[in-house]
């Protein structure tokens, strides 16, 4: 009977010993939510980093049968503006860069709608000047012409091949590989057409004015 | 009285038609606009006759193709073209389906906004695609899309 009664205190005991230690463990888990904001907040002083501030603008034009794209990207930053021009594919391949140029004047570098030959081969992108517009033809591989030169410029080209005529624009693509250049004479109001055929980099005077 | 019904039925909170389909070619501009009532559905820069006239007044498309082969020309201008992607003739009582002109891609030049053509309507190819879906060609008694050929400096 004795036995009986020590088992029965000893299982009191440890029942009320499991209580009071469960309870002060659950006590103290409580989430303490009015002791989180009472330390003061400490003041954080913000010092603004520079970013230099630069002007992004991107221009495209697909190739006619929409298989490429020709992408001119110019950042325009306090010291200028820089253009890169790249041709992507609609295929795996990856985009070619064609050109890459900062410039620290007024040159303003755009891509006409006819820029592609009707191959695929070339593009050209107009650079415009307070003077004088020119042409640079390239090859869309990203390759250079013979010589390394890495583009056309059509303006030196003609000057010294046509000295007689000055060009008033370039329109597009004849062919594969003859652009259309309209040109006038320096001494008269007479208009002409030429073909710049880029295999000899020579000009071809037409019959045919190309309006 | 069904066709008005139609006009402004909305289907998912869309309007899915906003009229009759008309194409406008300004030969002045070398422009083409392509119109679904009041809706510009496409402007672009076209090629346009320069050995031979384009005619201008209003026509229909007759047949789409979607590629077909085009000869034409004599002596130095002739030409004989296989593949050219989507053809839309058209014609009108004054220009018969037998004298051939139409809108269509082009892959030999790309020249577009100036004159460049035989006569037909020269269009960038992937223009020339858009176009040739959203086009109509006849279907029983309705006639193809409507197309105006003018020039804006002699109206």
């Amino acid at each position: 009977m004795k036995n009986v009664q020590f088992v029965f205190l000893t299982l009191v005991g440890v029942t009320l010993v499991t209580g009071v230690v469960f309870f002060t463990l659950v006590r103290n888990n409580k989430p303490m939510s009015q002791s989180v904001f009472s330390a003061p907040i400490p003041t954080i002083s913000m010092v603004p980093t520079q970013i230099p501030s630069y002007n992004a603008q991107v221009s495209s034009m697909d190739s006619p049968e929409g298989s490429k794209t020709l992408v001119l990207q110019k950042i325009q930053d306090s010291k200028g503006a820089t253009y890169s021009a790249f041709v992507s594919s609609k295929s795996d391949e990856p985009a070619q860069q064609v050109f890459y140029e900062p410039t620290f004047d007024s040159k303003i570098l755009s891509i006409p709608f006819n820029t592609w030959s009707p191959d695929n081969a070339y593009v050209f992108l107009k650079e415009t000047t307070p003077t004088i517009d020119n042409y640079l033809v390239f090859q869309s591989s990203g390759n250079s012409f013979s010589n390394d030169v890495p583009y056309l410029s059509i303006q030196e080209l003609f000057k010294k091949n046509v000295p007689d005529y000055t060009i008033e624009d370039i329109t597009g693509w004849a062919g594969p590989n003859l652009l259309i250049v309209n040109a006038k004479l320096i001494e008269e109001d007479k208009k002409v057409s030429f073909w710049f055929e880029l295999p000899s980099q020579s000009f071809i005077q037409l019959g045919t004015y190309f309006k | 009285m069904l066709a008005q019904d139609e006009q402004v039925r909305p289907v998912l909170g869309i309007r899915t038609s906003r009229g009759e389909k008309h194409i406008f070619v300004d030969l002045a501009t070398q422009t083409l606009s392509a119109y679904e009532g009041d809706y510009l559905f496409m402007q672009t820069p076209v090629s346009t006759g320069l050995w031979g006239k384009t005619p201008t007044g209003e026509f229909t498309i007759w047949v789409k193709l979607r590629a077909t082969r085009m000869s034409g020309g004599s002596g130095a201008d002739y030409y004989d073209l296989p593949n050219v992607p989507y053809v839309m003739f058209f014609s009108n009582n004054e220009v018969p389906a037998s004298t051939g002109f139409s809108l269509h891609g082009t892959y030999w030049h790309n020249n577009f906004g100036h004159a460049m053509s035989h006569g037909c309507v020269n269009m960038k190819t992937t223009d020339a695609g858009k176009l040739f879906e959203w086009a109509d060609a006849p279907v029983g008694q309705k006639n193809g899309t409507t197309i105006t050929i003018y020039d804006s400096k002699s109206v």
